[in-house]
């Protein structure tokens, strides 16, 4: 079983790498893409404190939407956390 | 008369059809006006009725939207009212004198596209040899007036490998970076769609490229790009995508009035005409965008039928659903379909 998972999961990487050559990725970086126990955590927590913020706030409307932060400058703000 | 439950939030206004590049991508086929385009007295008072709606910001695209005469007076009413506004430009047309009217406005973003990462490919596919330096230019003007900038890439098999060299190009000079794909709609070579595996590299790039450069540039997918993927750190803005918000949160107006959920959707769409009928009540007609207000899991069709997200997803973006499939919720460029069929499938 732990084998399969192992061998599994070195198919997903070398999948992921095949992948992220088209558009010139290096592997270091493509293993940053890959989402974690830890940044899933971490996701979570910041999605919660947003959305109490949006229950607030007018800009919970523009959900999913390129519209929610008070100023295009703040998006590098919001990418920091998601 | 009913009174939507929906709030209407974003308004994207396509101000006029005219425009001075020929983008073999274009989704609208902008090149000349329509026949009968919103005269001034007609666009100023479709602001007073986004200011009735509250919408809270409006989006002025084109075409190239300063191509029109009265652009500046729509923006200055827009922003006299109190509501954001966005300018989409090509870029072109863009000169002191223009950018200082811009500064005026105090735009919440200046959308620039820019879909290559050296002279020859962005200036083949905006069919104007020169663009893409004039195109830099504006961004530089842009920033010298403290402009808040957005780039805007649409990506296909033309420009996807690419990416890096645009990314380098605009890390200084903008603050954030739209990345979209072609749809094909319009006159978009249906030749040059990114292939499944392109696609799912392309959603790779921006989750590894988000998070390290924030602090110079918002890197961030559209809308077409997405959905629950089970591997790859978040594209979006915020990890959260509630389905189309065509009629839900945003509408598209036609330069002749014609009135859609979403503006790239096809004509078959149009739901009205602000000439025929006010606007607000055709947003608080239940009728409208009937295929999102009213959509029901079984609405969904081929590989998002069975899944377990579908509900919310209610099948990704409508027109890339409609664009790839000739049918609604049930756009096939999904991380999570893609992640089954490519990677753990």
């Amino acid at each position: 079983m732990c084998d399969k998972m192992k061998k599994n999961r070195k198919e997903t990487k070398e999948r992921l790498y095949k992948l992220g050559k088209i558009v010139g990725l290096e592997a270091s970086e493509i293993d940053y893409a890959k989402v974690t126990i830890k940044s899933k955590i971490f996701t979570l927590i910041m999605v919660g404190i947003f959305s109490l913020i949006g229950l607030f706030s007018s800009r919970l409307d523009a959900v999913g939407l390129w519209y929610i932060a008070v100023s295009i400058k703040d998006f590098g703000l919001l990418s920091s956390f998601f | 008369m009913f009174k939507s439950k929906y709030k209407l939030t974003s308004v994207a206004w396509e101000i006029t059809l005219a425009c001075n590049m020929k983008c073999m991508h274009c989704g609208s086929s902008a090149g000349k006006s329509r026949l009968n385009e919103l005269t001034s007295k007609e666009a100023l008072d479709l602001c007073n009725q986004f200011n009735e709606l509250n919408v809270e910001i409006v989006n002025l695209t084109g075409g190239e939207p300063i191509l029109r005469r009265d652009w500046f007076d729509i923006g200055k009413k827009i922003k006299d009212l109190g509501m954001d506004l966005s300018l989409l430009s090509n870029g072109l047309a863009l000169d002191e004198k223009t950018i200082s009217l811009i500064r005026k406005l105090e735009v919440y973003t200046m959308g620039l596209s820019i879909d290559g990462g050296i002279p020859k490919t962005h200036d083949t596919m905006r069919g104007i040899s020169g663009s893409f330096e004039k195109c830099i230019l504006s961004l530089e003007l842009l920033k010298k007036e403290n402009i808040p900038t957005t780039v805007i890439t649409t990506v296909h098999k033309g420009n996807i490998r690419e990416l890096n060299s645009i990314k380098e190009t605009i890390l200084d000079l903008a603050n954030a970076w739209q990345i979209q794909i072609a749809a094909p709609i319009g006159r978009f070579p249906k030749n040059l769609i990114l292939s499944k595996e392109e696609y799912y590299s392309l959603a790779l790039y921006i989750a590894a490229t988000r998070k390290k450069y924030h602090k110079k540039l918002a890197i961030l997918g559209a809308h077409s790009i997405g959905y629950h993927s089970q591997i790859l750190r978040n594209t979006m803005l915020i990890p959260l995508w509630k389905g189309c918000q065509a009629g839900i949160t945003t509408v598209g107006i036609q330069s002749d009035g014609g009135v859609k959920g979403c503006l790239s959707l096809p004509d078959d769409f149009i739901e009205g005409n602000i000439r025929k009928k006010n606007f607000i009540d055709i947003w608080n007609d239940h009728k409208f965008a009937s295929y999102i207000r009213d959509f029901k899991k079984g609405n969904l069709k081929n590989n998002c039928k069975e899944c377990k997200y579908g509900k919310s997803c209610k099948g990704g973006c409508s027109t890339m659903s409609m664009a790839l499939t000739n049918e609604l919720h049930c756009n096939p460029y999904c991380l999570f379909l893609l992640e089954k069929e490519l990677i753990t499938g």
